[in-house]
């Protein structure tokens, strides 16, 4: 079944369509957004709420366009907005914890702290400085970085999930490797 | 230990080569040579290679059974909210109609209570009872003088 015949199925509510269309982009999904979050278990859940709204919205998908860009756009653009989410609702939850348990927070985190370092070997340190380092990128940068490197695709696809230009999309990825680095850099110069 | 003969900058361009010909040699020699030029470029070397490892995630064989009760749940929330509107405006109206016809029939029914026959008689006593004081008043100017 080709892409085009999944997306008229969708849209006549063939649920059979809708099954075949997950299957087939299941790793898709899943991969993409977890390598923004870095977690499973919430890239599963995201990867949930990208194939809702393909059913829901496909009646906006347009026929000419590619299935796959279009999914990579929603995975991108629902993984970027729990971060931000996730952002206000840690900010808000530190602000509380300040509030109620202050002392014995502080003491909780040093113990779990010193545990935390001394459990981690060096190369899940170094996986963490990298996570670290792609994560402080601006959103376009990340989102340009992270389809390249991590997901490997093209600097064609990137510009058409983006919608951004070629000479865009390169810069983009040029300058995010460079901060990338020197945030690695960074870290090991304070050690 | 910072060295203070070659940026982070340099090391940078030395590991994406991007230096002529020239300074990747020159640079090359000294990452050899100096300690920390050397430390920071093996951690990098080291980390940043990282992005090459792939771990590709196993799929979900219930992702769509998940998803497709999502959708089901969806419709019926959404089922339910067209309709609860509707329901709570209804029963809004009700209950302060309901409110204001009660208010107007209260008043209604007090206003035709019959007045008592004893009605008059009984203000008329009312109204005596308040001349109590039936002393002769004295003159103000006789208040502070002793009577002889």
């Amino acid at each position: 079944m080709t892409d085009k015949e999944l997306i008229e199925g969708i849209y006549n509510n063939d649920q059979s369509s809708f099954r075949i269309l997950v299957d087939k982009y299941q790793s898709l999904v899943l991969n993409t957004c977890h390598s923004f979050l870095h977690d499973r278990t919430i890239a599963e859940d995201i990867t949930q709420e990208v194939f809702i709204e393909v059913f829901l919205s496909v009646h906006k998908f347009k026929k000419e366009a590619k299935l796959s860009t279009w999914l990579y756009r929603v995975s991108v653009n629902k993984t970027l907005n729990y971060i931000r989410d996730n952002k206000k609702r840690s900010f808000i939850r530190n602000i509380e914890n300040y509030f109620t348990r202050k002392e014995d927070n502080f003491s909780e985190n040093a113990i779990c702290d010193s545990q935390h370092s001394e459990d981690l070997d060096i190369q899940e340190e170094r996986i963490q400085i990298l996570h670290k380092s792609i994560n402080a990128l601006s959103k376009n940068q990340k989102i340009a970085f992270t389809l390249s490197k991590l997901e490997n695709l093209s600097y064609q696809q990137i510009s058409e999930v983006m919608n951004l230009s070629l000479s865009s999309v390169e810069g983009l990825i040029h300058r995010a490797k460079h901060n990338v680095q020197n945030k690695i850099l960074g870290y090991y110069e304070k050690k | 230990m910072k060295c203070k003969l070659v940026s982070k900058e340099k090391i940078i361009l030395y590991y994406n080569n991007e230096l002529s010909p020239l300074q990747n040699e020159e640079i090359k020699n000294h990452i050899e040579n100096c300690e920390a030029c050397f430390h920071l470029y093996s951690n990098l070397e080291m980390t940043y290679d990282l992005i090459n490892i792939k771990d590709s995630l196993e799929t979900n064989p219930f992702l769509f059974t998940r998803i497709s009760q999502r959708l089901v749940d969806i419709k019926n929330r959404e089922n339910q909210t067209i309709f609860q509107p509707i329901y709570h405006k209804m029963a809004q109206a009700l209950v302060f109609s309901f409110v204001v016809i009660i208010g107007l029939l209260g008043g209604i029914l007090l206003g035709s209570i019959e007045k008592p026959e004893d009605y008059e008689q009984s203000s008329v006593l009312q109204t005596t009872e308040f001349y109590f004081n039936d002393l002769e008043q004295e003159k103000m100017e006789a208040l502070l003088i002793n009577e002889e």
